[in-house]
């Protein structure tokens, strides 16, 4: 017994000795010093899916959330929505990716006037984009991963879960109240799981990049232009370390980790299918023609 | 003048009843005396008993004397009669009388003085009031020769006076006060002839001079054949007072020297302290306002003649007063306040004399070292005579002195290091000499100056610390040094002599060696740090701060010395801080320090300061390994090990942080859970069982043990923190690439396994290692989750669980005896995946189009699963004697819940779950078959584990799904759904049937 022990220590230390030497001849880094994110995102899971559970007791389905989606969207629609070159392009371009959906309700883009660099979901499938996200991405792909994300956030129910209490108070009556329920869900919890929910998003919106024919890069090179952006304007795309209060209230993950992780991931699939072709887009998102209009052959990479 | 003879009655008037109130507290005290001794008081009546004349020269017994009147006053009180004696009895032994206080005495000795000769000196006060106001009123209308004729005459009358009365009993006093009287008036005259406006008639400074020089002598002759020495200091004062008033020259000085030279001369032949101290402090004043007069605004060259006198005059008083101490008379004297107070005066009033003169020229260093020096073989003197007061006052001075010389020597442009540790040695030196005299006040005052001393030096080479100066470095480490060296020898010789408590402080009062703590240990960890601080930025620094901690720790094992130990903790910790914090300045800053070569700091790749870190950190932990080794105290009878464990072990989490960090930030993590296996593996093989429990391997084996439970810890808290972030993929052989979290991962929970499943030893470890070191496993089992958590796709945590539940029941069955808990973890994992599965599998969409993706792909194998789980519980033991390490009644009695009602927490979440997986993954219009289907399978379960409640459950479900068919599917479904509904419905009931039939026995029985 003590013999097999001693040759298990032996094991277990040469092991560790060899990953040892393998970090060193690799010399892999982190993107932060350190960071709480990830176990604050690891954590938030069990309250998301409790979330999601609550949800799923309480008598609204998608009916509602299309209804509750038109309503936003007529309060937000202008005649000058679908004709500018902008909102043209960005809801011909969601038309090629609502592909995938599996909730019935058309989905709509609608652009807002803000130089920084955002998108954002409506229940419903009312997506808005700013214009600073247009001029900040650097090709069709990472705009697709983008509104991606966005129908993401839809699809798996976030924006659902987040006004479920207000629709609900729409069938049943007594607005306010259910109102102040969605309110104190918020506050109470969602800072928990947010993070969740956003790297959730992250992947439905990998997973679908994969089944189009951008490229699976597209996901990564897009929070890479985000970084770049930040770095641009000063808001902290340098930031090596993390605060444990910060992580906790943070709504997304690090950029900084997100791209690495997606970028990793798109690394491993161009090593599993060499020779693939998949699409990129610059020229697409320059002159604002979507993809299924239009194909640039220049625009197909290889890696 | 009418006022100020009314003024003059009314302070008789006072000065009358304040005497009178005296006398009659005093016969309070007779009378409270004489009834606490038994004695009847006769009553007085006044006028009956009247004074007798002879009462006053009557002789007195010895009670009477303790309460005789000292004044003329008293003697004129009620006669007191005579106690008769009283015979005492044994047993009423009178209370001892309370010591008084040397205070007290000095008090009472003061008043007595006063009492005696207050009439006297207040007598002759007026009377020369008298005469100055007689001669300002003569004044007005004689010649100036005249008046100082007249005044001489009235001095002469009082002298005829005297000569007539001192020979009459009892008038012999009154003789000297009116002698006395005449001396002043003389004084006065003369005074009044050279410099009071109206009664002078001298111009010429000489004369002047001569004048009162001879009022002055003629004084100072009374004071000498005077009777007690209050004559002798009324004519010092007065003289002096004289003195003030006549022109300031250096003349004038001297006589004014002179004379207090005669006053002390006065002390030599009486021991006349009171006459000393006041004569002294005449002269003290006296010079303060000739200097302030006529030295100061002047301004003078230094060595001028006057400032000389001064030097001169007041050094010759001084040494004059000084020896007046050293003579046979005080010789084997007990202590005695007032010679003391005077002598320390004396010193005082030198000291303060001399600061006037003091012309910041280096050369009083050599004046200050003498003069010291000189005191110091004065009191040496002291000692021979027994003098002990005296010895411990000149000794002091002279250490004063001396001490002042030292820091005079930054005139000589001495650095502060020289003259701090000129000083140190200096006090050393002293302390060493009282230290060998054994005299303990001495010695107390000597060791709290030493470690005052060494506090300054050791404070002042922090403060000068430069470490782009190399020759400052060299020589103030080499001083350093040496007071280290200094500091160990003299805490070996104080360790070495316990009674005599040299430098020890015993902490926790008691009386054992061990536990005292010696002073000197702490200060030498102190100095210790101070070279650490001054060295470390050489690499090779690490080993010489390594080399000497490892010579203290030798030699506090050696001479067992608790302060050494303190002072030892306090380095060790210190220079591991400054190794840490410059070894990650090196690799950070990627600096790296030549001032051995001339250039301070040059920026170097990291690549090549990597391996001088290491080196300058590694010498650290042989000093760690010498404080394991070398850790047994007397005192305790066993080894304190703990110390040099977690030093060396928090030294080797911060090196391997250090030095391997900056090549990649997993390194570090990875090697301390490495380390914590060699930890663990040094513990078993330490074999603790089979030495004493105080034992050296004992001890380390604990301790081991516990510091590989921090270095897990830490792993996991770096763990979270720094490698949950990365998806970095890293290449292995062939081609395949694999997660690097997940490599880590995959090693941690192999290591964690390892160390769940050591076999702790039973003997020599505490018990409260053997009450968590179960706790591995359970941490064993959330870093798997975790990791699952992380690294399996959400679609496929359901059936994760499950394998998970799967695993963990069978580990709970085959580690029957340590790990049945295990079985009950399995069923927590098991409601975790059926809820899974029942909310999320099913309504989490995918884009993908892979089969794999797909939720409910994971969720059917789950349910699968899960049913299988659920049988083999029931085959099993399910939760049956499940036992815990801990006391944990409240989970106990879940355990024990869930085994009772097992259907309910294993069969039912399970059915439910599945109801709900179809509900949310599947269109409603098979939904109605695919529920027909799971209560069939319900069906089944009930004829395969014999339990009818589940017949029941699927009969009621099949009733319920029946009218669904009607009542939904006929009006919702398709033709062809419908009609594949109700086939496939149909066909389940009818097997329903025929199994029923088929196997009714079993239900029966």
């Amino acid at each position: 017994m003590n013999k097999l022990r001693l040759i298990l220590t032996v094991l277990l230390i040469a092991a560790g000795s060899a990953l040892i030497i393998l970090l060193v001849l690799v010399k892999p880094k982190t993107p932060l010093d350190h960071t709480y994110a990830p176990a604050f995102q690891l954590l938030g899971r069990s309250t998301k899916t409790l979330d999601r559970a609550l949800t799923r007791v309480i008598p609204v389905n998608e009916v509602d959330e299309a209804r509750y989606g038109e309503a936003i969207a007529q309060r937000y629609e202008s005649p000058n929505d679908k004709k500018s070159p902008e909102g043209k392009y960005l809801n011909d371009l969601m038309k090629d990716i609502s592909g995938f959906k599996k909730k019935k309700f058309a989905y709509r883009v609608f652009v807002v006037d803000n130089a920084g660099p955002n998108a954002f979901a409506m229940p419903g499938g009312v997506i808005f984009v700013t214009r600073g996200l247009l001029s900040t991405l650097r090709s069709e792909s990472e705009l697709a991963a983008i509104l991606a994300h966005e129908m993401g956030h839809i699809e798996l129910g976030h924006c659902f879960d987040a006004v479920r209490f207000e629709l609900l108070s729409r069938k049943i009556g007594n607005s306010p109240l259910w109102q102040l329920a969605d309110v104190a869900v918020r506050l109470m919890l969602r800072h928990s799981f947010s993070k969740s929910q956003e790297a959730e998003a992250d992947g439905y919106s990998y997973d679908l990049i994969l089944n189009t024919d951008y490229t699976p890069s597209a996901v990564g090179m897009a929070f890479t232009s985000f970084l770049e952006w930040e770095k641009k304007e000063g808001r902290g795309g340098g930031r090596s370390r993390s605060s444990m209060m910060r992580d906790y209230y943070a709504t997304h993950p690090d950029t900084k980790l997100r791209a690495e992780k997606y970028s990793e991931q798109a690394r491993i699939w161009w090593k599993k299918n060499r020779g693939e072709k998949k699409y990129i887009g610059a020229e697409n998102l320059k002159k604002l023609t979507a993809y299924g209009t239009k194909k640039f052959e220049k625009e197909y990479v290889k890696k | 003048m009418e006022y100020f003879l009314i003024c003059v009655l009314a302070v008789l008037l006072i000065i009358l009843w304040k005497n009178t109130s005296t006398i009659k507290k005093r016969l309070d005290l007779l009378e409270t005396s004489l009834r606490q001794a038994g004695t009847a008081i006769p009553e007085y009546v006044p006028g009956k008993n009247k004074p007798r004349k002879e009462a006053a020269a009557a002789p007195q017994t010895a009670a009477a004397k303790k309460v005789e009147p000292e004044t003329p006053a008293r003697m004129t009180g009620p006669e007191v009669k005579k106690p008769e004696p009283v015979p005492v009895r044994s047993e009423q032994k009178p209370a001892a009388p309370k010591p008084e206080s040397p205070a007290s005495l000095l008090w009472k000795k003061v008043e007595k003085q006063f009492i005696e000769n207050w009439t006297g000196i207040v007598g002759a006060v007026f009377l020369v009031l008298g005469i100055a106001f007689l001669a300002v009123i003569a004044a007005l209308r004689l010649t100036a020769e005249y008046r100082f004729a007249m005044i001489l005459g009235i001095a002469a009358l009082l002298m005829a006076a005297y000569f007539y009365l001192r020979k009459k009993e009892g008038w012999l006093r009154i003789a000297a006060i009116l002698r006395s009287i005449a001396g002043a008036i003389v004084l006065f005259a003369c005074l009044g002839a050279g410099v009071i406006p109206g009664l002078q008639f001298i111009e010429n400074e000489t004369g002047i001079l001569a004048l009162i020089g001879a009022g002055v002598a003629f004084n100072l002759l009374l004071g000498f054949i005077g009777p007690a020495q209050v004559f002798a200091s009324f004519h010092v004062l007065i003289s002096i007072v004289a003195l003030s008033a006549a022109p300031k020259t250096p003349v004038t000085l001297v006589i004014a020297g002179t004379v207090v030279l005669l006053g002390i001369a006065m002390s030599y032949r009486n021991p006349w302290q009171y006459h000393l101290l006041l004569t002294l402090a005449g002269y003290f004043f006296y010079h303060i306002y000739w200097y302030q007069v006529y030295v100061e605004p002047s301004g003078l060259a230094l060595y001028s003649l006057p400032r000389m006198t001064g030097i001169i005059v007041t050094a010759v008083i001084g040494i004059a007063a000084c020896l007046v101490h050293y003579r046979k008379s005080y010789a084997d004297r007990e202590f005695a306040v007032l010679p003391f107070i005077v002598h320390l005066s004396n010193w005082f009033f030198m000291g303060i004399s001399f600061v006037f003169y003091a012309t910041g020229s280096k050369w009083n260093t050599v004046i200050l070292a003498v003069a010291g020096i000189a005191a110091f073989a004065l009191s040496r003197r002291a000692k021979v005579l027994s003098i002990r007061w005296l010895k411990v006052t000149d000794t002091l001075v002279a250490q004063a002195m001396l001490i002042i010389a030292i820091f005079t020597l930054k005139r000589w442009g001495a650095e502060s290091l020289l003259v701090t540790g000129a000083l140190y040695l200096e006090v050393f030196i002293f302390l060493a000499l009282m230290v060998l005299e054994k005299d303990r006040v001495l010695r107390t005052v000597g060791v709290v100056l030493h470690y005052l001393s060494l506090s300054l030096f050791a404070v002042n080479a922090l403060a000068i610390i430069d470490h782009n100066d190399l020759n400052g470095q060299i020589i103030n480490s080499i001083a350093v040094a040496v007071a280290i060296l200094l500091e160990s020898v003299f805490h070996v010789y104080s360790v070495r002599r316990p009674g005599d408590q040299i430098d020890t402080v015993n902490v926790f009062k008691r009386d054992t060696r061990t536990l005292d703590l010696s002073v000197g240990g702490v200060f030498i960890g102190a100095l210790g740090i101070v070279l650490a601080i001054y060295l470390h930025r050489y690499l090779w620094s690490g080993a010489v701060i390594a080399a000497l901690l490892i010579a203290l720790i030798l030699l506090r094992q050696r001479i067992q010395s608790m302060g050494l130990w303190v002072g030892l903790l306090l380095f060790a910790a210190c220079a591991h801080f400054i190794t840490w914090g410059w070894m990650n300045d090196l690799v950070t800053r990627k600096l790296l320090c030549t001032a051995v070569e001339g250039s301070p700091m040059i920026e170097m790749p990291l690549a090549r300061l990597i391996g001088p870190a290491a080196l300058y950190g590694a010498a650290l932990f042989f000093s760690a390994l010498a404080l394991m080794r070398y850790s047994f105290f007397d005192f305790f009878k066993k080894h304190i090990t703990w110390p040099g464990v977690y030093l060396f072990t928090l030294h080797l989490v911060l090196y391997l942080m250090f030095i391997t960090k900056p090549v990649s930030t997993f390194i570090p993590a990875v090697a301390w859970l490495t380390a914590s296996l060699l930890y663990l593996e040094l513990a078993v093989r330490m074999n603790p069982g089979a030495h004493e429990p105080g034992s050296l391997r004992a001890g380390l084996a604990r301790h081991f043990i516990l510091a590989g439970y921090a270095l897990i810890a830490l792993f996991a808290v770096r763990h979270v923190t720094v490698h949950l972030q990365s998806e970095l993929f890293i290449g292995l052989a062939f081609g395949v690439e694999i997660k690097l979290r997940l490599l880590i991962e995959g090693y941690a929970i192999l290591a964690l396994a390892y160390w769940a499943s050591a076999s702790i030893p039973k003997k020599g470890i505490s018990e409260k290692i053997e009450k968590i070191h179960p706790a591995v496993w359970e941490v064993l089992i959330v870093f798997i989750l975790m990791t699952v958590a992380l690294e399996v796709p959400s679609a496929w945590h359901p059936l994760a669980w499950t394998l998970m539940a799967f695993m963990l029941y069978g580990g709970g069955l085959i580690g029957e005896k340590t790990l049945s808990r295990f079985r009950f973890y399995s069923i927590l994992l098991f409601l975790t995946a059926a809820f899974y599965v029942a909310v999320i599998s099913g309504t989490t969409p995918t884009p993908s189009a892979r089969l794999a993706d797909q939720p409910w792909v994971c969720g059917i194998i789950s349910l699968a699963m899960l049913l299988g789980y659920a049988v083999m519980y029931f085959k099993t033991k399910g939760l049956a004697d499940v036992e815990y390490p801990w006391n944990v009644k409240a989970l106990l009695g879940l355990i024990a819940a869930i085994h009772r009602k097992k259907n309910i927490w294993i069969f039912y979440p399970l059915i439910i779950a599945t109801a709900l997986f179809f509900y949310w993954s599947f269109d409603r219009a098979i939904l109605t078959l695919l529920w027909v289907a799971e209560a069939f399978a319900i069906f089944i379960l009930s004829l395969a584990l014999r339990e009818s409640h589940f017949r029941f459950v699927s009969m009621g479900a099949l009733g319920l799904l029946v009218i669904r068919i009607i009542v939904y599917d006929l009006s919702q479904s398709g033709t062809i759904t419908r009609a594949l509904v109700f086939i496939g419905s149909g066909a389940v009931m009818l097997f329903v049937n025929i199994l029923y039939n088929k196997y009714r026995g079993r239900f029966e029985k």
